[in-house]
């Protein structure tokens, strides 16, 4: 191939006319691959899709619907209480969180539930002092449909529900959720 | 896809995994080829070496210049081993600043350095398309065709494979033919001509696409101009005949 391509380029009467035929037949494939109607916006745990939507119970008993947090940036952490770097990254989401003092911004902490133990996950919680919700996936809801694969996974969702960045493993420390927060609460406020 | 492999207690990241793999094949390769062209292959691996730790802290540097609040509350975060919070353009551009920095310092020539490390940048592509392929990214437009691939919630085109077949026939078509590479600098060329050209037509089949003016996706126009402009360059720069 390497031997075409040498007799084309030091030929002129191939070189222009090979030229001309990768112009205009470019030209013909972005004009054929245009997108008429842009792929409706669909859920899906990767990046640029909308975040699949669940309704969890809290410690506390109070019932959280990731769909009605649309307008906040969130980020959801999934995690469990035997998970070493889960347990290392939570009092820095909580010094990001501040006790919910920025409105702009929601933590949501789901427990694997149904590979941990709710009593485990409140006394790890209350150990902390956590402030950010601390949501129960007692029947396997949240982690199927976000493909878990690993513990931790943090999941960063813009106020429109689309996720926008992926962290897969921990743990992280107050910077990069900070820095992540902050991207996109600049994005949009530009 | 395989974004995780478990490994005992390990969960290891694959995408990072065929990465690292990338690079440590890379620069065998380079040595490999420095040899053949008569270039001091040591010489080479330190620049491949600098270029790489300078673009990993550079991305570094870039992403803490970027996100300057978020990192005065927490100065160790500076030196955190999350690959999180690297810039990627950022790194790439100060890696390659480094690169031609060591180069110049060292007078290394330009044309041959290029074409010695152009097969280590074949493997490179090869590396990143299965990293696409093991974490989904690069992913394909909805699809009818019987070989579609479930992904992301449709039946989508395994851009990723495509991908990754092209860069391998890219890297065979330049690495069987770069014996007949008589200028230098002709295969570093003809290889970013063919990849420009691989990812022009490969971004008509991408569902992730950046749409501009009616639709159209802006990349495939970046891909084609540089794709003219390269064989431009190599008509009348590095014809076999000059």
């Amino acid at each position: 191939m390497t031997n075409i391509l040498n007799k084309i380029i030091d030929n002129p009467r191939l070189f222009w006319p090979f030229f001309t035929l990768v112009l205009l037949s470019g030209s013909g494939w972005i004009w054929f691959s245009t997108v008429e109607n842009p792929e409706a916006l669909t859920a899906a745990p990767f990046t640029g899709f909308l975040a699949p939507d669940f309704t969890l119970e809290t410690l506390d008993g109070e019932s959280v619907t990731l769909s009605d947090l649309r307008g906040q940036v969130v980020v959801l952490n999934l995690w469990a209480s035997w998970c070493g770097p889960c347990r290392a990254e939570m009092p820095a989401m909580d010094e990001v969180y501040d006790g919910g003092s920025d409105p702009a911004f929601e933590i949501l902490a789901v427990n694997m539930t149904y590979q941990d133990e709710a009593a485990a996950a409140a006394e790890f919680a209350n150990e902390l002092g956590l402030t950010f919700p601390i949501l129960l996936d007692q029947t396997g809801t949240v982690g199927p449909i976000y493909r878990l694969e690993a513990l931790p996974t943090t999941f960063f969702i813009d106020r429109e529900g689309v996720i926008r960045d992926i962290v897969p493993g921990g743990p992280m420390n107050q910077s990069l959720i900070r820095s992540k927060i902050q991207a996109l609460l600049d994005e949009e406020a530009g | 896809m395989l974004p995780v492999l478990h490994v005992g207690p390990l969960a290891i990241q694959t995408p990072l995994l065929f990465l690292l793999l990338g690079f440590w094949l890379a620069t065998i390769v380079a040595e490999r080829e420095a040899n053949r062209i008569g270039l001091n292959p040591e010489r080479l691996n330190s620049l491949i070496t600098w270029a790489l730790f300078g673009g990993i802290l550079g991305g570094r540097l870039v992403y803490v210049i970027r996100f300057f609040p978020a990192f005065r509350e927490d100065w160790w975060g500076i030196v955190s081993l999350n690959p999180s919070t690297i810039d990627r353009l950022g790194g790439i551009l100060i890696a390659l600043l480094i690169a031609f920095g060591y180069g110049w310092w060292h007078r290394l020539p330009l044309g041959s350095s290029l074409d010695a490390v152009t097969p280590a940048f074949g493997v490179l592509g090869i590396a990143l398309a299965s990293s696409f392929l093991a974490s989904g990214a690069y992913y394909g437009m909805p699809t009818t065709l019987p070989w579609g691939i479930d992904l992301w919630g449709a039946v989508r085109h395994p851009t990723q494979i495509y991908l990754l077949i092209a860069t391998g026939l890219v890297f065979f078509t330049v690495w069987w033919g770069r014996a007949s590479f008589t200028a230098p600098g002709s295969g570093v060329i003809l290889w970013l001509f063919l990849m420009a050209m691989v990812l022009f037509i490969l971004e008509g089949f991408r569902g992730d696409s950046t749409l501009i003016y009616n639709g159209i996706r802006g990349w495939q126009i970046v891909y084609l101009i540089v794709g003219l402009t390269l064989m431009i360059f190599l008509r009348f720069k590095w014809s076999t005949k000059k």
